[in-house]
């Protein structure tokens, strides 16, 4: 593995890139369900939409500033499958338990 | 075994989906805040039966609407809210009779104390070109559109490699650069209105605009 500054700045930005975008997303449902909560008055709903797409365009901004756009999707891909792998484990334990018998390594 | 006919191991038949009721990353997260989590830890470490480092750790985390449905955090959701009502004035602090004639996202590269690049919002008004951060309020740079003598669009290339069309915007105090969504746009929006004397030696913006490098390079 070959690690100069520029490759580490790169891998460092694509983390904490992507690290904004999943909060980004978590940020973005959340507010979908505090205003169809009701509670947030009209002014509150366009304040955070605006900020909302503001921060989305910041994010987008960063991405083809730095020319990271491919590698944030890469660790996007890769992140979603640990998850995937993590949350199938524990929804089908009976499918990992079976593997040992069904296909023995 | 009878499981394995309703095993994902072994499909019935060839209607099986090989994909995708896998979760993302996303998709665990909105889970996780949409129920919340309760993390209740009590852990003490102990070497030869003496305790020498206690943890007790009590930690909620879920969206604020799932706390508010628990009632929870309501205090400080009203509280916030109030705050942020009463100091609603967060829109770009305009001179009168200034007005706005181009908004994008964008950003500055800051020389000192470090050379970093601060993202923001520019704007460009009838008499100043300005970059704006809304949250924490702060006015990252700015200049009197008389004042800037020169401006040009710089490709350089970037972290990852690829390559940006940057704003150098030359002003008495030097040359600045900025970033924006769509540079430019920019450029003309600063070519078109906002330089009111024509500027010599700047060229007209085509496929190589890196014609006077010298006077601009900082």
């Amino acid at each position: 593995m070959q690690v100069d500054e520029t490759s580490l700045k790169n891998g460092l930005l694509t983390l904490v890139v992507t690290l904004v975008e999943v909060i980004e997303e978590a940020l973005e449902s959340q507010a979908i369900r505090r205003i169809e909560g009701g509670e947030l008055t009209d002014d509150e709903q366009e304040r955070l939409g605006q900020a909302l797409l503001d921060l989305d365009e910041a994010i987008t901004q960063i991405k083809d500033d730095h020319g990271l756009t491919a590698s944030v999707a890469d660790l996007r891909r890769g992140l979603d499958d640990v998850v995937g792998d993590l949350v199938d484990r524990l929804a089908n334990p009976a499918r990992w338990v079976q593997e040992p018998d069904g296909a023995p390594r | 075994m009878t499981a394995d006919l309703r095993s994902p191991v072994a499909p019935a038949n060839g209607m099986e989906p090989t994909h995708d009721l896998r979760a993302g990353l996303s998709d665990l997260l909105d889970v996780v805040l949409d129920k919340g989590v309760y993390l209740d830890l009590d852990l003490v470490i102990t070497v030869a039966d003496v305790p020498l480092i206690g943890v007790s750790l009590r930690a909620a985390v879920a969206g604020v609407e799932t706390m508010l449905e628990h009632g929870l955090m309501q205090g400080w959701d009203e509280q916030i809210r109030r705050s942020g009502r009463s100091g609603a004035d967060r829109e770009v602090p305009l001179l009168d009779g200034e007005e706005i004639v181009l908004r994008l996202s964008g950003g500055h590269l800051q020389e000192s104390p470090f050379r970093t690049w601060r993202p923001g919002i520019v704007y460009v008004t009838s008499g100043r070109l300005l970059v704006w951060r809304p949250d924490p309020r702060e006015l990252l740079w700015q200049v009197a559109l008389r004042d800037v003598t020169a401006v040009e669009l710089r490709p350089e290339a970037s972290v990852g490699g690829a390559d940006r069309l940057r704003v150098c915007v030359v002003t008495p105090q030097g040359p600045a650069l900025l970033t924006a969504a769509a540079p430019r746009r920019l450029y003309d929006t600063l070519r078109a209105g906002a330089l009111a004397q024509p500027v010599d030696g700047v060229g007209a913006p085509g496929p190589n605009p890196r014609g006077d490098g010298d006077d601009a390079g900082g």
